[in-house]
């Protein structure tokens, strides 16, 4: 039995605080980035998406942003706030300190225009390990007989392609060659549930000095992945796997990783 | 369409960071810290390398120079610019230490740790190293 | 290879699911067309909804034209977009004696429907979602499925892309250009080159969802829009594998579906004039955490991720309180009659499961317009995958 219906609310909670955004402003055309400084009144959830959208819906339709979900599932939101690359539309402004707020576009890629940055390095980096797009879940069931068989069930998986990590990764930002922390972590995940991908493929390729070995353990990209994929984690482990089969071919005990 | 300039002429601000996502730390966390530290007392540490090389220099020039060299050392300020090359190195060993399990993919959740308690060991031993620096002799 | 385009242009504005699904029904059948939206895809309402392909189960009984259109359209979109849903299944869950008193509608509702539907008494249930409130008494299992919202969308538009459609984000609809009773074109502004521009249409396509009266109004027709946003919560933590339903009639914050590592809470239902600046009530997200934790009692304890509201482009006639009554099946207008103004096609109404088939409506009658005799082929071609779409960008938007 459902509980009453709601009742429409009529306006926005009139109690609030003002803050200042400086915002990153860039047209095509351009040479540099200009800064716009913008007052809006807070409330204690609102978000920095929010804020951006209420800026351009009632301060400068001219704002241009990426955004879809709202909620850290689409992955199209992402900036940096006061230098630190965020989902905007997870990122509280009350949780952001004093002071004026900073929105910058995510760095180590171009800008295209405002808030947009040009998404293609993300997406040639995921081409090759020709990542499935779930993951096997992690409720494991005690016992499966009743799904008809099925012995696991896949979901989508973690990554949701926002680019923090590229933006955060002090190696992508000098070495045009790096395969990057999102391209490692997809690979490790075909290593780890190869799901009809190649896995020996993905593996050779990034042994590679411009691979996981490019990583100088910054781990930023884990500290700013706003989905729990910890590519520092997986760029260790490529590493591990990677040394493991070497020591053990050299042993005798294995095949090179391109035989299999 | 609208036209947007080519990739070549985009700003240089607006692509890859270079240096300045190295040395920039706001919005970064203690991994980027170690990053940097690791760089720059790497950078010291080659420093080093070519003022011991002048040092041993003034030595080839007979046995007058030994007691003058001697004096040199004694100098507070070499004696502060040895006390940095002793920092340098335990930065640059212990964190070193740190990325050589981790690289490994040993420890790699506790990467925080792992450097807090190298830098505590630093502290300990440039507080000791410093110590006799500056008492001994 | 794209198809050999049309002479006649026809313009398309609003970039959520319809648009994208009439852009790329438009471009399969060789007509030429340019998608117009102000802001990102997908950003105006489309991708803010829980990301369900409905089985339609969750209208058998109350709305069963509805029910039908999904249980046809979700196959479809099973086939032309493969890998972009989770077979999860979805959970219709009763757990007192008036939620039992609405089974045997709810399952004569889905065979009426050719939904199919199993029940699993409370054992079964528990072993299939452990999380569930133990006083479950029976669940019925049906084909709903978890769905990325945005990356559907952009298949539709990557394909679109590639078959010759001109996307345009970032690019408003300021004006329609009207010339006696026929619209010619549409006034732009390009938010990009911060300038306007006139572009010239055989047909203007108003597929602006929510927004779609406001862009009537540009041309003087009354659409009767009733914008409906309801609240959305998303947790941390995937509580279920299945979308777990409320076995009831549908009320407020009787659905839960596992997003990745989140749980989505949805949601409520009332009606605005505006569907920019929607209101996010904090006491909508206190019922989203109550009525969640009656499917799933962990929910009462999990910590919040985000709350938003999304609006529902509801169309219909006046009278209707809280935007639930009125019907969620689509609406295509051609406002020759009874507006008595040419060249303008609204598609409204609907939702994301059915949006091929809008699309198809809305084509349909845009190739009748201009004499275009090609059949439809969307429920057979595959869909490019989400990522193409910025294969193919370049340096543009």
């Amino acid at each position: 039995m459902s509980e009453a219906v709601a009742t429409a609310p009529d306006q926005r909670p009139a109690a609030g605080q003002t803050r200042r955004f400086v915002v990153s402003r860039l047209k095509p055309g351009d040479l540099r980035p200009r800064f716009d400084d913008f007052e809006v009144v807070v409330a204690d959830w609102t978000t920095v998406l929010d804020v951006l959208r209420d800026i351009r819906v009632h301060q400068d339709r001219s704002l241009t942003l990426r955004y879809s979900c709202c909620h850290a599932s689409c992955g199209t939101c992402g900036v940096r706030v006061n230098g630190k690359e965020v989902l905007g539309c997870v990122t509280n402004v009350a949780g952001l300190g004093a002071g004026p707020i900073v929105v910058e576009p995510l760095a180590n890629t171009p800008v295209q225009h405002d808030l947009v940055v040009d998404m293609r390095g993300l997406y040639e980096g995921l081409q090759p390990p020709q990542r499935p797009l779930v993951r096997q879940s992690e409720r494991k069931r005690a016992d499966d007989a009743d799904r008809d068989g099925a012995a696991e069930f896949v979901r989508f998986e973690d990554c949701i392609e926002c680019g923090l990590c590229l933006s955060a990764c002090p190696i992508v930002g000098t070495d045009p060659r790096y395969l990057g922390p999102a391209a490692l972590a997809a690979a490790w995940r075909v290593a780890q549930e190869p799901r009809g991908a190649d896995p020996a493929a993905v593996l050779a390729w990034v042994d590679d000095e411009h691979g996981c070995w490019r990583c100088h353990s910054s781990f930023e990209c884990s500290e700013v992945c706003p989905a729990g994929v910890d590519p520092a984690g997986a760029i260790m482990a490529l590493r591990r796997e990677l040394t493991a089969r070497k020591l053990r071919r050299l042993m005798g005990l294995g095949r090179r990783v391109d035989d299999e | 369409m609208s036209e947007t300039p080519q990739a070549g002429r985009l700003p240089v601000a607006a692509r890859r960071r270079g240096i300045r996502g190295w040395v920039g730390l706001r919005g970064r966390h203690l991994g980027a810290a170690a990053f940097l530290m690791n760089r720059v007392s790497g950078l010291l540490l080659v420093g080093y390398l070519y003022l011991h090389l002048g040092v041993l220099f003034l030595l080839t020039r007979g046995p007058g120079s030994w007691s003058s060299v001697v004096a040199l050392f004694k100098n507070p300020y070499f004696r502060g610019l040895e006390s940095l090359l002793i920092l340098a190195i335990l930065v640059h060993a212990l964190n070193g230490l740190r990325l050589a399990l981790v690289g490994s993919g040993v420890g790699v959740s506790h990467q925080k740790v792992l450097f807090v308690a190298a830098m505590s060991v630093t502290a300990v031993l440039i507080a000791a190293a410093a110590i006799a620096m500056f008492t001994v002799g | 290879m794209a198809p050999q385009l049309s002479p006649g242009h026809v313009v398309v504005i609003g970039g959520g699911a319809t648009g994208a699904g009439v852009v790329h029904d438009l471009a399969l059948r060789g007509v030429r067309a340019t998608l117009l939206e102000r802001g990102a895809f997908t950003s105006g309402t489309s991708g803010r909804q829980h990301g369900v392909l409905h089985s339609g189960a969750r209208y058998a009984v109350s709305d069963q034209e509805s029910a039908v259109e999904c249980i046809r359209e979700s196959r479809i979109l099973r086939t032309i977009a493969p890998g972009s849903f989770e077979e999860n299944g979805g959970l219709f869950v009763a757990l007192n004696d008036d939620d039992m008193g609405y089974l045997e509608p709810f399952l004569q509702g889905c065979a009426a429907c050719g939904i199919p539907a199993t029940v699993h008494r409370r054992d079964a249930a528990l072993r299939l979602e452990p999380n569930l409130n133990p006083a479950v008494k029976v669940a019925v299992e049906v084909p709903d499925a978890t769905v990325d919202p945005m990356r559907m969308v952009f298949r539709f538009l990557a394909t679109a892309q590639r078959n010759g459609a001109d996307l345009r984000p970032f690019t408003e609809v300021t004006g329609l250009v009207r010339h006696g009773c026929t619209i010619t074109g549409v006034l732009a502004r390009d938010y990009l080159l911060e300038r306007d521009y006139e572009l010239g249409a055989d047909i203007v396509v108003n597929a602006a969802g929510p927004w779609a009266g406001q862009v009537g109004a540009l041309a003087g027709v009354s659409v009767p829009m009733r914008p409906s946003p309801g609240v959305l919560l998303a947790l941390n933590g995937r509580f279920c594998d299945k979308i777990l339903n409320h076995l009831h009639k549908s009320g407020d914050g009787d659905i839960i579906v596992p997003q990745r590592r989140e749980s989505l809470v949805g949601t409520t239902s009332w009606v605005v004039e505006d569907p920019d600046d929607l209101p996010v009530p904090e006491d909508h997200v206190a019922m989203m955490y109550r009525e969640g934790a009656k499917l799933v009692p962990a929910v009462a304890s999990a910590t919040r991720r985000a709350a938003w509201s999304a609006a529902r482009p509801l169309v219909g006639g006046g009278g209707a309180a809280t935007g639930r009554e009125l019907s969620r099946t689509f609406q295509c207008f051609d406002h020759k009659q009874p507006d008595g103004v040419e060249g303008l096609v609204t598609i409204t109404g609907g939702k994301a499961t059915t949006l091929r088939a809008m699309a198809q409506a809305a084509a349909d009658v845009v190739c009748g317009k201009l004499g275009i005799a090609v059949a439809c082929r969307t429920t057979e071609a595959v869909l490019l995958p989400h990522t193409a779409y910025y294969d193919q960008r370049g340096e543009q938007r």
